[in-house]
């Protein structure tokens, strides 16, 4: 059993560092195409649409 | 409208889950042994906090939102850096030769990061200061997280060698942390191919493999430790990074000693060159 959660590791281990390298860096391209999450798991902005007014409040306002 | 609260109702228990991990780590002392860990976790609750304030006074669109997250989000892989910098000299403890070498590459690697991510925010394509700011950021977060796979990588290959197991509580930060780092490069990678169209959902899978990454913290902390291990192949012969410290060791103390050591053009090449062939000896005799 350990052996399998080892091997598990060890290949999304491979394939995680494989799709990072292979992606092209954001700055390469369009960083809209290759945007992340922060830790934390909070909502990732990919670009300020509007400028926003004080205490216009809610979600997608 | 459904998918964001679906957002928030993440953020909440993601918030929890961090809240968890930090309470668990005070509660055990664990903060002495883990100091940047600790303070890891924690910014992640404050940040998650400011961030859902900002986000419900000022709406997720807009301009404060947008710095605001790339700003913390900056600082947060400044951590995760750290983090990982801390792991490693716990794991490596034993071998403090090693561990002193481990600290250089890690300054100079840092140093190399920053610039590169600096010049590829200046001089990339991007259309605008805030595509400029997110191009930066993405960089460097991109190095960390391959960083995190490979420290994980490392334990998972090595960790014999280090006494470490998959019981471990070393281990198991490395492990949350690696899981977590490989899942996003894998849904960057997927997110590239698709579009920005897919945007939300992305983010949504992101929050789900954070809380299961808090989730492996927590029970990491949790649980008690074992003592490190004595593997038998560590008993049998003297390990491999042994003989790398005991070699780095005897290196770097002929180098600060009075000894005459320029007796080649490049005294660095020789040094190393000579270190190599000691472990090799030692390697061969044992």
């Amino acid at each position: 059993m350990k052996n399998i959660v080892r091997a598990s590791l060890v290949a999304l281990m491979l394939v995680g560092a494989y799709a990072g390298l292979s992606t092209p860096a954001p700055a390469m391209s369009n960083p809209r195409n290759a945007i992340t999450v922060a830790d934390g798991g909070t909502y990732t902005p990919t670009s300020p649409t509007s400028p926003t007014k004080p205490g216009s409040g809610g979600v997608n306002n | 409208m459904a998918a964001f609260s679906l957002v928030y109702i993440f953020w909440a228990v993601s918030l929890i889950a961090e809240i968890g991990v930090c309470v668990m780590l005070w509660r055990k002392h664990l903060r002495q042994r883990y100091p940047i860990f600790f303070t890891y976790a924690l910014y992640q609750v404050i940040s998650g906090s400011v961030l859902a304030v900002i986000g419900r006074a000022a709406g997720l669109e807009g301009f404060t939102y947008f710095y605001a997250y790339w700003s913390i989000n900056a600082v947060s892989i400044g951590l995760s850096f750290g983090v990982i910098y801390e792991l490693f000299r716990i794991a490596l403890q034993p071998y403090h030769a090693l561990r002193d070498l481990g600290t250089m590459l890690f300054t100079w690697v840092t140093v190399m990061m920053l610039l590169v991510s600096i010049l590829l925010a200046v001089t990339g394509p991007a259309p605008n200061e805030p595509m400029r700011v997110v191009a930066g950021v993405l960089s460097l977060e991109r190095d960390v997280r391959l960083m995190q796979c490979g420290l994980l990588l490392f334990f998972l290959l090595f960790g014999s060698k280090l006494g470490l197991t998959l019981r471990h509580r070393t281990f198991g930060i490395a492990m949350g942390f690696g899981f977590y780092a490989a899942t996003d490069l894998i849904s960057v990678s997927v997110r590239a191919h698709i579009g920005p169209e897919w945007a939300l959902t992305y983010s949504l899978v992101g929050q789900f493999f954070w809380i299961a990454a808090c989730g492996t913290w927590a029970y990491y902390v949790v649980r008690p430790e074992p003592a490190p291990v004595m593997m038998p192949s560590m008993a049998a012969t003297r390990p491999i990074l042994q003989r790398w410290n005991e070699a780095l060791a005897e290196a770097t103390a002929s180098y600060s000693s009075g000894a005459p050591r320029f007796d080649t053009p490049d005294p660095f090449t020789s040094t190393v060159e000579k270190t190599v062939e000691r472990v090799l000896r030692k390697d061969i005799h044992n």
